[in-house]
């Protein structure tokens, strides 16, 4: 079959296989590593959390990803780089895969519009830290004296200041905030923050994502280092009885442990209870399946990069289970032991959430940590450089579906790509109250349409393009072999699991979810926003299958 | 910390140390991949 896709374009490929490795791998590790992860595993059972985890990583993370580079390789065999093209190519030329394949890239489009408003809280954190850092040298700033005035984190400010110093910095008490009185600090990096997205994209896989993820990956690494060595040589910083070192550990590891419940009964929960509650096994799945970053378009995207004899099986296992060794080697030590440590074991309850933990909690433990506002800056380094290279990693799907549909040159796709992320981003930015635009998106495109997108990559690759396909592909220059069951698993085990847990998911979260969307506006007009993205997305997609359908068949 | 709590942690921490570290192993002596000109990525290779 003649090599499809947009012939004006000069066929790109990844320089190295660690490059592709690590590419892949930072596009995965994000805050949900080394905040969601934690804060997830302490509240559902700890120790008894890893049970559903591991056996989830084993029939769900590891199948999926795996499958999702075959796929991703086959496409970009056939020319293809979106999903849009990619799915058509894979699923035999049909309409109904290439147009599903299309609407799949409203996911990675629109989680990338907040993850670049996120990933600016992270570098003005990291900043701010590094002003204080500087201030013995005369080279002091502070990015929050329009929020705080004089207020430096990391200074003795008292820990009830986090919370209205974080709400104040990212607008959450009105629409419209950030924009009073000019662009404030955080507008700024944003758009520093996307202009560094923009131009690595720019920049092409090899010379721009490739040789950032390699000289990030390392600096991630050694900030996290650095924190979990502090963190596991604090002993008992405080002095009081329960906040060792080992009780911060014993609060993430623990299998069995006593739990407050809301009406104030504390009981005691064993490793067994908690393996026979369906919710801690919706949480263990529904973790690794956002970690691993399946189905989100980003790893078939880069996979279609990978050269057409060049190993993926392996590259593929390495990069998923680097990802799994930030989350459960660095994320599950950095995090929760030292906040039980100098906040005690009630601070988990009241810093559950992502953000909470990360921008409340933590900068609270910093303050009172020696040397503290060195390991805060090494802390929110690391936390903004797992954000930017996942960022550039949902960005490159849409500047990949440009690319294959329309006949644009690279800087044409790229600055069509800047303009639809930014202006969802200026969405967000603009209805922070309550941060309730980012958590519509979030809910809708970053929780439940990967699990719809899912399941149906799960049938494309196990019914459509069959296993026996997926099994050629994978060992296409294969430097390890899956075992023989492998394709049984995707299609016996991983795709009836994951439409359970899914089906489980709408159970839980759905009802009540429409009800807020009822109740509030900028949730209504959230949607209205993604509706009509993915309005934009269908008619490009049937406009563009019909003019493949055509030259196909004029051949 | 519990005995319970040693043991979860032990055993997750050396199954994700022990997978990343068999996968950095292998990527570190595997052969470098052979150069493959781009004109021969057509499906007939596949069969």
């Amino acid at each position: 079959m003649r090599r499809m896709g947009n012939p004006n374009r000069r066929k790109e490929h990844w320089g190295s296989r660690l490059g592709v490795v690590l590419a892949v791998a930072g596009g995965a590790v994000g805050l949900g590593n080394f905040l969601r992860f934690p804060g997830q595993a302490a509240n559902y059972g700890g120790g008894a959390f890893m049970i559903p985890y591991l056996f989830s990583f084993l029939i769900i993370a590891l199948p999926l990803a795996t499958s999702e580079w075959a796929l991703g390789r086959r496409g970009g065999r056939m020319g293809f780089h979106s999903p849009l093209g990619i799915y058509y190519a894979v699923g035999g030329k049909s309409r109904f895969w290439g147009i599903l394949g299309g609407l799949s890239a409203l996911t990675p489009l629109v989680i990338s519009m907040y993850y670049i408003f996120v990933e600016a809280w992270c570098l003005v954190y990291a900043l701010q830290y590094l002003g204080g850092l500087l201030e013995p040298l005369g080279l002091g700033f502070s990015l929050l004296d329009g929020v705080e005035p004089g207020l430096k984190l990391g200074a003795e400010t008292g820990g009830a200041e986090y919370q209205g110093l974080f709400e104040r910095f990212i607008g959450a008490n009105g629409d419209g905030s950030l924009f009073k009185g000019g662009l404030s600090p955080l507008l700024l990096m944003t758009l520093a923050c996307a202009f560094v997205n923009f131009y690595l994209i720019y920049r092409g896989v090899s010379k721009g994502i490739e040789r950032f993820s390699k000289l990030v990956a390392p600096l991630v690494l050694i900030c996290s280092l650095l924190v979990v060595g502090r963190v596991l040589t604090l002993g008992n910083p405080t002095g009081i009885e329960g906040q060792s070192l080992l009780d911060g550990l014993g609060f993430m590891w623990n299998p069995s442990r006593d739990v407050v419940l809301e009406s104030g009964e504390v009981v005691h929960r064993t490793i067994w209870s908690s393996l026979a509650n369906p919710e801690v096994w919706l949480a263990a799945t529904s973790q690794i399946f956002f970690t691993v970053s399946i189905c989100l378009g980003a790893t078939c995207t880069y996979a279609s990069y990978v050269r057409p004899d060049e190993d993926i099986a392996l590259s593929s296992v390495t990069s998923t289970a680097a990802n799994e060794f930030c989350e459960v080697a660095l994320g599950g030590l950095m995090a929760i032991p030292p906040m039980i440590m100098f906040l005690g074991a009630q601070a988990a309850d009241k810093f559950g959430s992502s953000f909470s933990l990360g921008f409340i909690a933590l900068p609270n433990v910093f303050e009172r940590m020696p040397f503290g506002e060195f390991f805060g800056f090494a802390f929110f380094t690391l936390l903004f450089c797992a954000a930017i290279t996942s960022s550039i990693s949902i960005v490159q799907p849409t500047l990949a579906l440009f690319g294959d549909s329309l006949n644009l040159s690279r800087t044409a796709c790229v600055g069509l790509t800047c303009l639809v992320v930014l202006s969802g981003t200026a969405f967000v930015c603009w209805f922070t109250k309550d941060l309730a635009a980012l958590d519509a998106f979030d809910f809708w495109l970053a929780n439940f349409a990967p699990f719809l997108g899912g399941i149906f990559q799960t049938i494309l690759i196990a019914f459509v393009w069959n296993i026996s396909s997926l099994r050629k592909e994978l060992d296409r220059g294969a430097l390890i072999r899956l075992p023989r069951f492998f394709g049984f698993v995707v299609k016996w085990i991983s795709l009836p699991y994951l439409i359970l847990i899914f089906a489980f998911w709408c159970y839980k979260n759905l009802a009540e979810r429409l009800k807020g969307v009822a109740g509030s506006q900028v949730a209504q007009l959230s949607l209205l926003y993604m509706a009509g993205l993915a309005v934009g997305l269908l008619v490009l997609s049937v406009i563009v299958v019909r003019k493949w359908k055509r030259e196909e068949s004029a051949k | 910390m519990t005995l319970g709590g040693w043991i979860s942690m032990t055993v997750t921490l050396g199954f994700v140390l022990g997978l990343f570290s068999w996968c950095c192993y292998k990527m570190a002596t595997a052969p470098d991949a052979p150069d493959s000109p781009d004109d021969s990525d057509d499906e007939s290779r596949d069969s």
